[in-house]
């Protein structure tokens, strides 16, 4: 009966490596391949500061984590010298009080181009099987890194080009003369596009959200933690009659989710009937999902669960934005889909081929409802979005 | 009500639920149902209660791990106070939580709970291999068990309403609670696993429980689970036993 567990929709992790545009146009001489290994090791002496019984996040072994690379990362990760007119940073989308998200529908580059779908919480990104809202092959945070730094559609930090640029105003600066020294002492040029890769990533395996309410009650063993309501609320998320837990289950509250030691690495991508363009299963241009990458007409529509750790942070949701609230939220998956009646993009998501078994519908009391909703504030994690160790250190020391 | 503890249904709910979806038309809705904390048993450990949201794949998980000595990750029983005796007419409740506590009585922590005695390694076994009979000294005391299945402890009356089995639910996510009662001989007469903190002895219950040979011997093992699989670090730990005496009011 374990098997029903596993979505029908679900889908093993493609093997056949495709290309990512963005990768090549970073593919510079001058610079070495970026690390792309996922083997664990790396992060075996390494504090993570996690709490007991957490398991520790996956470290490539050609990128072991150190203090030090992590302190680089977040200078890196908060400096608007990483876009070429010098306006945005990562943390421009991927902003700390918000959970690592920015707040927007859809983002917007440090050139004005929209990107396709919304930023994404970084917590406990380094958990994660598969990167981005419906991508199975971009596996490494090492090669994600560079997709908003050298992407051209759409541009967001604009440095597609331009590396030799960025690495000179980097060694320019006296404070990243010392960071990167310290970061990689053993290596002779340490100015180099796989340093900055590698120190961003390592830092973004510390963005790590294990400290909110819920964990305190559910991990922590802290019957006080949690107020009844949202204690109801977690019995319902991991019912059957909801089946929340079968795409956002386990302690990420994703099914994308993979720690140090996982043998089995699943990548599951799931449609869950939010689109039905002209009754044909198809998804809005160009957010089709993991189509996009295979052409498979059964990949239509087909998105990665996300982490609903923080959710009530990370508004608007799903991967276009298109709903504002929980509450929106919640009646899409109690009606088993939506159903756009009008405009470009009608038809009734309800009835998409590709639906998921699980999006079947149901019917919450009023107190079900509010139940299910604590249950998921329970999940914002103030440690997050407060820690000084993950805050911009160029205006806080 | 006892018929209704016929072993796991989840399949069954999964083929009638979208036969049920059917009947009410398209995008059919089907009711949550208001059961969702029920309590359910489970024919491999016929002795065992199992909680909302807990199953027998992780029970068998959590009893085949070696535990682990973490006093700071163990469950500590805070109610009632070790010790204690009294009549079945009083209510008698189990709570507990990780971590040494203020309202852990630190005399008997001094007192060294983590000895070889304490442990429950190397004692009867925690849990009665499945088989007709099961709680042997209870049984036969059984005030309602008549009008039941005979595999099923009368104790099991007290979980009104029990409907639903659970014993193959939904996976474990969080930390997840054993708790063992033995008798004076370390048969384990009443057992919970439960993702709670606390669990109420119903009246019928506490009359079994004091025709057993006294004190009863309580603990908490615990582990932290992700999916059913208990996590790197993740335990299990086992709890100091606290002693409470059942009297039956003259
Ligand atoms: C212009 C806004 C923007 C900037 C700047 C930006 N991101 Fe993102 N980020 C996004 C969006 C949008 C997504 C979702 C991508 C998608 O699926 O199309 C995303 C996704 C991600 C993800 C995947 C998270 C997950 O859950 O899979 C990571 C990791 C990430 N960004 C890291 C970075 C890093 C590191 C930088 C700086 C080098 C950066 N981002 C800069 C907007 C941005
Ligand atoms: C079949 C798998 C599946 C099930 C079941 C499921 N989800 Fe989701 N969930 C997803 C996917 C996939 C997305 C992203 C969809 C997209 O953007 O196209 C998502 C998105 C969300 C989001 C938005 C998160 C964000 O950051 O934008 C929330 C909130 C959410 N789900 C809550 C729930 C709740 C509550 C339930 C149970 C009622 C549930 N989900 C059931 C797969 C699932």
């Amino acid at each position: 009966m374990r098997d029903l567990h596993r979505d029908v929709n679900g889908r093993r992790a493609l093997t056949v490596a495709l290309a990512i545009g963005a990768l090549a146009a970073c593919g510079g001489d001058s610079t070495e391949p970026p690390p792309t290994t996922t083997t664990s090791g790396g992060g075996t002496t390494f504090d993570f500061g996690l709490p007991p019984g957490v398991p520790k996040p996956r470290v490539p072994a050609d990128n072991p984590m150190t203090p030090e690379k992590v302190e680089l990362g977040r200078h890196l990760f908060h400096d608007t010298r990483l876009s070429l007119n010098e306006t945005q940073s990562c943390a421009s989308c991927h902003l700390q009080g918000k959970a690592f998200t920015d707040g927007r529908a859809t983002s917007v580059g440090s050139t004005g181009d929209a990107t396709p779908r919304g930023s994404m919480s970084l917590a406990n990104v380094g958990y994660l099987t598969t990167l981005t809202w419906a991508n199975p092959v971009l596996v490494a945070l090492e090669d994600q890194a560079l997709v908003p730094m050298f992407g051209e559609d759409p541009v967001e930090l604009g440095l597609s080009g331009n590396e030799q640029t960025l690495l000179d105003r980097l060694a320019a600066d006296p404070r990243y003369a010392t960071l990167f020294a310290a970061a990689y002492p053993d290596e002779a040029e340490p100015f180099s596009l796989a340093s900055v890769v590698r120190a961003i990533a390592s830092f973004e395996r510390t963005i790590l959200s294990f400290s909110s309410p819920y964990d305190r009650y559910a991990y922590g063993g802290d019957p006080d933690a949690l107020d009844a309501s949202a204690k109801r609320g977690r019995d319902l998320f991991f019912s059957e009659e909801l089946e929340c837990f079968h795409c956002h289950g386990g302690f990420n509250f994703s099914d994308s989710t993979a720690h140090d030691g996982t043998a089995i690495i699943e990548t599951m991508f799931h449609n869950t009937g939010l689109y039905n363009v002209g009754g044909t299963g198809a998804y809005p241009e160009p957010n089709t999902g993991v189509f996009a990458i295979t052409g498979l007409a059964s990949d239509m529509g087909r998105f990665r669960a996300p982490t609903l750790r923080n959710v009530a942070l990370t508004a608007p949701y799903m991967h276009d934005g298109s709903m504002a609230t929980l509450d929106e939220v919640l009646d899409h998956y109690a009606a088993g889909g939506r159903n756009v009646a009008s405009g470009p993009n009608a038809g009734d998501g309800r009835l998409n081929p590709n639906k998921s078994e699980f999006l079947h519908g149901f019917a919450l009391t009023q107190t079900q409802r509010a139940d299910v909703i604590a249950f998921l504030e329970s999940l914002t994690d103030t440690d997050l979005t407060e820690r000084k160790r993950l805050s911009d250190p160029w205006t806080t020391p | 009500m006892i018929d209704h503890l016929t072993p796991p249904t989840r399949l069954v709910r999964r083929l009638v639920a979208p036969a049920l979806a059917s009947v009410l038309g398209f995008a059919a809705v089907h009711l949550v149902a208001a059961c969702v904390d029920h309590e359910s048993t489970s024919p491999e450990f016929p002795g065992v209660i199992f909680g909302a949201q807990t199953n027998d794949d992780a029970l068998r998980t959590l009893l085949e791990t070696l535990p682990v000595e973490d006093p700071t990750q163990a469950a500590y029983l805070t109610s009632p106070m070790t010790g204690i005796a009294q009549p079945t007419t009083l209510p008698l409740t189990f709570k507990w939580r990780v971590g040494p506590s203020s309202s852990w009585n630190g005399r008997e922590r001094r007192e060294g709970r983590f000895t070889a005695r304490d442990s429950l390694a190397g004692r009867a076994p925690l849990v009665a291999p499945a088989g007709p009979t099961l709680l042997p000294h209870a049984a036969p005391h059984a005030r309602r068990a008549s009008t039941a299945d005979s595999r099923f402890p009368a104790w099991l009356h007290d979980l009104a309403p029990v409907s639903v089995a659970h014993a193959h639910g939904s996976p474990i996510n969080g930390r997840a609670y054993f708790l063992v009662v033995t008798d004076a001989n370390g048969e384990p007469v009443y057992q919970v696993f439960t993702l709670g903190f606390e669990n109420v002895l119903g009246e019928s219950t506490r009359e079994e429980l004091a025709l057993v040979p006294q004190p009863l011997r309580a603990s908490v093992l615990n582990a932290v689970f992700d999916n059913d699989a208990i996590i790197p670090g993740g335990g299990p730990w086992r709890g100091p036993a606290i002693d409470v005496t059942l009297t039956i009011a003259p």
